[in-house]
């Protein structure tokens, strides 16, 4: 079996991207340059190194390690964070993205090839900046577990902007790329010192549990980002699929996770649980909400295709229709979303032991409510859209939300600007989350809203699935 | 929105503290109960009054039928603390955060945490190191003085935002509260000196003098001067770790203005030394080796303690720190030349020409391993991998009294990871000056980690011992000839002594331990006026006088240090047992000084 | 294999790019796809293509909808469009293995049939060339490639010649010549109308987004002569034309004067076309009577539908 054999297995878009890679210019010389940049700068260090002050010395390592992550960080923002999604975008513009779907290749494999060879470049600039950090090491200043912790904090990060830059550049947009390097360039460099203060020092404690919600965080930062941009490069299928799918995964993993830690809390000394909880409640609300409002952009309907690709059995479909495209799929799997979550809340409630029961339940409750509300706020839109045919589903978005949040909230504030506290307004402010600042039981209302405007959309909901779980497939 | 939730995160603080204060002074975690006991208070720099808890000691109780084994573990400092307990045994434990993380603040920056395990299975707790800022209370008043002793006191400024209030005890001291806490505020207590006092009341009062309390024996006018205390002119002091005890006959104002003077300069002289580091170290506290040692004891070697500490001091060009081994970076330089031709236009060329870039994926990291290994292995082996170390050990020994007070420091440093533990004993008073920090350690000792000495970066700590010692080092006079023997259970390398006219005698080579040795007479050299060890110690380590191999010529210097009737012995190995890692290799001085009777 | 438009509807905003496209080709032709510009042919070819998912109808690839599925149409679909491929930094060999990778071949088959596809469009000698080197006609020969890359039973061609030299080009209608001899369904759109008539077999017009004839050449004629192709079933005839030196005038008087022929045109000075009643058979026996007339003939032939003229009079030229 030869290497080409072998290659065999791996991604097809991968292996072309390698191939592209290491034949670019650009590439080739910033990686020179980078081992130009490390020779001299361990040159300048050898060079001053027995005249340094004691002072200095005994910070050199760190010194180094940071010029270092700095030096490698520019590389992989260059090669694969700029680069790369540059690439995408002149191949989404050329069509050549549309021509390879021509194939049978999936656009998930495409994703996929795209992020894991970024990936593994991005692990291979570091793996040539590593032997001068081993110096950096034995230069004193910085431990082990501090630059194992600073690279395995910076390496997720990184990875999300490679995921980011690629999902931008998948809408084949020039003019967003300038916007990703940017953002890449400054907000990487931001999130250095948290990639540091993760990786500082020992294990112990908050660290753990710290790392152990950046990991929950790459998760689910990761998967978001990759089904969106599988969402985008698709054509002629079933977009949401993958979204709603992961999202549906993730709130399965956290509520997983909240149980099952829970009742191992005495073995694990880090493990917080009601910081957990809230937090956990929190990314639930971005997926949610990401979720919730692409339903307001699809189609009234699943297409044709859809329809055929439909599995056999009534269960099955159903499942599949919650899956599916298609605004009707994408409110039933909204509300399906909210009832598990609720259930989720309302179990930790009922069931969590007394000591563990302090504040986080009351930030997810707060949390639960506001995903009421956007689900209150899309189907307002949904109903609008479908009233009026010719509106558009953004102008619609944009109109409720105006309507229902921001005129309240201006006109609160209008009136407590000039006397009262904000929360006295909360009649006014009863269509928007803010009511909650009066009490949590006011944010219920949110809830009514979200079924009151269900409603009206009930039968057409229904028709939809009906249509989906019962209607007989075209014969071939 | 953010206004209820807000209020709504908080309200866990909330439940916490609920939680907190219904079982703040014991819980049970398994068969070991922990119950509070009390804490040290520390003065900040505005001394308005204000004071903080940063130490929490607990009584330790194994209630269960089995020996169980308490570990704490600190956060910061670095320490785990383990306890194994037989069933029915009874310990205290001490636990001190870092003094940075509240000297000086008005509010806390962060909260030092501790987890408990017992037996291996993790507890959660509501201890936390509530310090609190609390104002000074003012003057507290035995009922049994006169109503008009204040007419006759004067009164010590407090700063200038304390609030000079004055209390007077509802009952009389036989029913004053056994509780520590119920001391904290006041700044001065005011007796009678022969008024009764019952011993644990005594026991609580100490411990609040050692927090820093001052307490006031009045010595009334019909009265007898107290026979535990020298009557130096109607007024003595004597320190108490933070505090001190005043005993005096008060006097009205007026008329003794000069005296008042003279008193508050002789208060003053005992203020605690402030070493120059941007930290102030409060004065060392021993509170169960107290009954162990004279008072004397402690003033000899504290000074000595916060002296070694700039010793250490980074910008001390004289420090004693280990200095840390330097990498040789040229022939690094050449390595990481080749290593950037291999894996760059070598790698890249060779692959090309053979049409397969994309190898390079695998071929980058693997040259990049074999490279990190060979700086790995090529630093190491240059480095070696034992634990060095440079020690200088000043004991104070009376022989009279049976007490060593010991004073070690000590630079370790690890060229390698380091695995052993660093160990010290019961009543150890340990700096570590990296961490700014200091410890006070208790009948569980503390352990270490092995991971707070770091690879290549000098470890440089302070230790203050205090012990009984039976040992008995003598010196006989013959004859006009001098003799000695070596009382140590290690070899002395040098020996010197004054008799008790001054004449100085000196030792002629290699003492074994046990062994007796004549002595050589020396030359009249100036002699001492009193022993003071911080001296002794300061001037050794910054002239440099211990070396590797001293000579007879560099021992004549150091009578210059010995008053009549006192010793000086110097051995290369622990007298008694060295705190923290006995290193592989390295320079130790151990001296050994103190009175000697001359037989 | 037949392939079959059904009603394709697709509309951008308020164009309505393809109003009820229907017509259908089978294995082993060239049919030509002309219109004007902006008449739908690209939107036609992308939604065959399953690039671009129709608003309403359907195609079919035997029985196989197209619409509901996609996924297997393209595993028999080669598409070759009207841009250049513009992957960066690869070579030709790399970029024909990445799309003989993505579709699903692999191992020794893969190889092989790149080796073939190579020798067949002629790339061997620029394989490791860069793309970006490549000249238009090169990038077309690479496009061609890559459209044959999976071995497809059919074949979309949008503007393949366009850009091409002379020589390029007919060596692009010889190559598509021994593909539809291979069996292979081909539908080719170009401007140039003159090699399209060399090649198809048949065409599709269309203007604004409207169908307005399909078929075989012939059938286009007759259509746009008659407006319906029912009469030219009944009858058979054959159209030729003679090209004599005089002006033309007394060839036709001849011609409308004997029996078998149907009609006679003068096309153009000195060219007449003529039908003639019957099949092939029947043209010798008008002609022997021509010659024995003693008309200066020079030339004749059997006359095909030009299709040039079919669009021209087919079409308005009138732009979306």
């Amino acid at each position: 079996m030869t290497l080409d054999d072998l290659s065999d297995r791996l991604n097809p878009v991968f292996v072309k991207e390698t191939r592209q890679l290491f034949h670019n210019k650009t590439v080739l010389t910033t990686l020179v340059l980078l081992l130009v940049a490390e020779l001299l700068m361990h040159l300048i260090i050898a060079l001053n190194y027995s005249s340094m002050h004691e002072s200095t010395l005994e910070d050199l390592g760190m010194i180094s390690f940071v010029i270092q992550q700095v030096m490698v960080g520019l590389a992989i923002l260059i090669i694969c964070i700029g680069r790369a999604p540059m690439i995408f975008t002149q191949e989404r513009s050329a069509k050549e993205l549309d021509y390879s779907r021509i194939s049978v290749i999936s656009p998930r494999s495409i994703v996929i090839g795209k992020v894991i060879s970024q990936v593994v470049v991005m692990l291979d600039i570091y793996t040539i900046a590593m032997p001068f950090m081993f110096i950096a090491y034995f230069l004193r200043g910085v431990s082990i577990p501090q630059m194992v912790g600073w690279s395995m904090g910076i390496i997720p990060i990184y990875v999300l902007f490679i995921q980011f830059g690629l999902m931008l550049a998948s809408f084949g947009k020039k003019n967003l790329l300038g916007f990703i390097f940017i953002f890449s360039y400054v907000g990487a460099q931001a999130l250095v010192p948290i990639g540091l203060g993760f990786g500082s020092g020992h294990l112990g404690g908050d660290v753990v549990f710290s790392i152990f919600c950046y990991v929950i965080t790459f998760i689910f930062a990761s998967t978001l980002l990759f089904s969106l941009t599988v969402a985008v490069i698709t054509s002629f299928g079933n977009r949401v699929y993958w979204l709603r799918l992961l999202g549906l995964a993730n709130l399965l993993l956290l509520i997983a996770l909240n149980g099952s830690l829970s009742l191992c809390r005495r073995k694990i000394s880090w493990y917080d649980a009601d910081d957990f909880l809230a937090f956990s409640s929190f990314l639930i609300l971005v997926q949610f909400f990401i979720t919730v409002i692409i339903c307001l952009f699809e189609r009234d309907e699943p297409g044709a295709r859809v329809m055929a690709e439909r599995p056999d059995g009534r269960v099955r479909r159903f499942l599949r229709f919650l899956l599916s495209s298609g605004r009707a799929g994408g409110l039933a799997f909204s509300w399906l979303y909210l009832l598990i979550w609720g259930a989720a809340v309302l179990g930790w409630m009922l069931l969590a032991p007394v000591e563990l029961f302090l504040a986080g339940d009351a930030v997810a409750s707060v949390f639960y409510i506001i995903a009421f509300y956007l689900l209150f706020y899309i189907q307002f839109a949904l109903i609008l859209v479908r009233s009026f045919r010719k509106l558009k589903p953004e102008y619609a978005g944009i109109l409720v939300f105006f309507l229902l949040f921001v005129i309240p909230f201006l006109l609160a504030s209008v009136m407590c600007f000039e006397n009262g506290e904000f929360g006295d307004y909360w009649m006014l402010l009863v269509t928007t989350p803010v009511c909650c600042a009066r009490s949590v039981e006011i944010g219920w209302l949110g809830m009514l809203f979200c079924l009151v405007t269900l409603l009206p959309l009930c039968k057409y909901v229904y028709a939809s699935m009906k249509r989906f779980v019962f209607e007989e497939k075209e014969a071939k | 929105m953010m206004g209820r939730v807000l209020p709504v995160c908080f309200s866990r603080v909330l439940a916490m503290l609920l939680l907190v204060s219904s079982v703040v002074l014991a819980e049970k975690f398994g068969d070991i109960t922990m119950v509070r006991v009390g804490g040290e208070l520390l003065p900040t720099i505005d001394q308005g009054g204000y004071f903080c808890n940063v130490n929490m000691r607990f009584r330790v109780t194994n209630t269960g039928v089995k020996s169980a084994t308490l570990r704490v573990v600190m956060r910061e400092p670095d320490a785990i603390r383990q306890v194994r307990l037989e069933p029915g045994a009874s310990t205290l434990l001490n636990l001190q955060a870092p003094m940075t993380e509240f000297h000086a603040s008005y509010y806390y920056r962060s909260q030092p945490t501790f987890s408990i395990w017992v037996n291996g299975v993790n507890y959660p707790h509501g201890f936390h190191f509530a310090g609190y800022r609390e104002h000074v209370k003012g003057f507290l008043f035995s009922n049994s003085l006169p109503g008009d002793t204040l007419k006759y006191l004067f009164y010590w400024k407090l700063g200038k935002n304390a609030t000079d209030k004055s209390y007077t005890a509802s009952d009389s001291m036989e029913n004053w509260s056994r509780n520590v806490y119920d001391y904290m505020g006041y700044s001065v207590i005011w007796i009678d000196a022969n008024e009764y006092v019952p011993d644990d009341v005594k026991k609580v009062l100490r411990q609040w003098m050692f927090d820093g309390g001052r307490l006031v024996r009045c010595v009334m006018p019909e009265d007898k001067w107290p026979d535990d205390v020298p009557d130096k002119g109607g007024v003595n002091v004597e320190r108490f770790g933070k505090g001190d005890m005043v005993t005096f006959r008060p006097f009205a104002r007026k008329q003794r203005e000069k005296e008042f003077d003279e008193f508050m300069n002789k208060a003053r002289a005992y203020e605690t030394y402030q070493p120059e580091l941007g930290v102030d170290l409060p004065a060392i506290v021993n509170r169960q080796g107290y009954d162990l040692l004279s008072a004397k004891m402690q003033t000899e070697t504290e000074l000595a303690l916060t002296n070694a500490v700039t010793l250490f001091d980074k910008s001390n060009k004289k420090s004693l720190a280990i200095e840390s081994p330097k990498v040789s970076l040229g022939p690094l330089m050449l390595v990481m030349l080749l290593f950037a031709v291999l894996v760059g236009p070598v790698n890249y060329l060779w692959l090309r020409k053979r049409h397969k870039e994309p190898l390079l994926l695998l071929t980058i990291p693997l040259i990049s391993l074999v490279f990190c290994l060979m700086v790995v292995f090529f630093v190491s082996f240059s480095f070696g991998f034992k634990l060095e170390g440079e020690i200088s050990a000043f004991t104070y020994f009376d022989q009279n009294e049976k007490v060593a007070s010991s004073v070690f420091l000590c630079s370790l440093m690890a060229n390698s990871s380091n695995r052993k533990e660093l160990v010290f004993g019961e009543t150890d008073h340990l700096v570590i000056m990296e961490k700014c920090s200091l410890f006070v350690l208790d009948k569980a000792g503390m352990v270490l980690d092995p991971s707070i000495l770091k690879p290549r970066t000098p470890l440089n700590y302070i230790v203050r011992r205090c012990e009984q010692r039976n040992e008995r080092i003598r010196c006989i006079l013959k004859d006009g000839k001098a003799e000695f023997v070596n009382g140590l259970p290690v070899p002395m390398e040098h020996f010197i002594a004054r008799d008790a006219e001054g004449k100085a005698f000196k030792s002629t080579g290699k003492i074994a331990e046990g062994a007796r040795h004549q002595m050589d007479a020396c030359g009249n050299t100036d002699v001492a006026k009193v022993m003071e060890p911080n001296k002794l110690m300061t001037e050794l380590c910054e002239k440099k006088l211990l070396k590797a191999n001293m000579t007879s010529m560099d021992m004549d210097l150091l009578f210059h240090y010995l008053p009549k009737g006192s010793f000086l012995a110097i051995c290369s190995k622990p007298c008694f047992s060295t705190p923290g890692i006995l290193p592989d290799k390295g320079r130790a001085n151990y001296v050994v000084f103190g009175p000697v009777t001359w037989e | 294999m037949k392939i079959t438009l059904n009603n394709i509807c697709k509309k951008y905003g308020k164009t309505q790019a393809a109003d009820n496209v229907s017509f259908s080709f089978e294995s082993g032709q060239i049919y030509g796809f002309i219109g004007p510009n902006g008449a739908g042919k690209t939107t036609t070819m992308k939604i065959m293509a399953t690039l671009e998912e129709p608003d309403s109808g359907d195609v079919f690839f035997d029985d196989v909808s197209l619409v509901n599925y996609p996924d297997k149409i393209r595993t028999f679909l080669g598409y070759m469009p009207d841009s250049l491929p513009e992957f960066k930094d690869i070579q030709v060999w790399e970029y024909l293995d990445f799309f003989a990778r993505i579709s699903g071949l692999k191992g020794v088959r893969r190889r092989k049939t790149l080796v073939e596809i190579e020798e067949f469009t002629n790339l061997g000698e620029i394989r490791t060339k860069y793309l970006n080197e490549l000249s238009k006609g090169m990038k077309q020969r690479v496009s061609l490639a890559r459209a044959l890359v999976n071995n497809p039973s059919v074949m979309l061609l949008d503007e393949p010649a366009a850009g091409l030299d002379p020589r390029a080009r007919l060596e692009l209608r010889a190559l598509l010549k021994i593909l539809a001899e291979q069996g292979k369904a081909i539908l080719i759109s170009s401007h140039i109308l003159s090699e399209l008539q060399d090649i198809c077999n048949g065409a599709v017009i269309i203007e604004k987004g409207r169908i307005l004839g399909a078929g075989t050449l012939d059938s286009l004629n007759h259509l746009q002569e008659t407006g319906s192709d029912e009469a030219k079933e009944s009858t058979p005839t054959v159209v030729i034309k003679i090209h004599v030196l005089s002006s033309g005038e007394e060839l036709r008087n001849r011609l409308l004067e004997d029996p078998n022929v149907l009609s006679a045109s003068l096309f153009a000075p000195g060219e007449v076309e003529a039908t003639i009643k019957g099949t092939e058979q029947d043209v010798p026996p008008v002609m022997a009577r021509l010659f024995a007339a003693g008309l200066p003939i020079v030339g004749f032939g059997k006359a095909q539908a030009e299709l040039e003229t079919i669009f021209m009079k087919m079409t308005s030229g009138k732009l979306q």
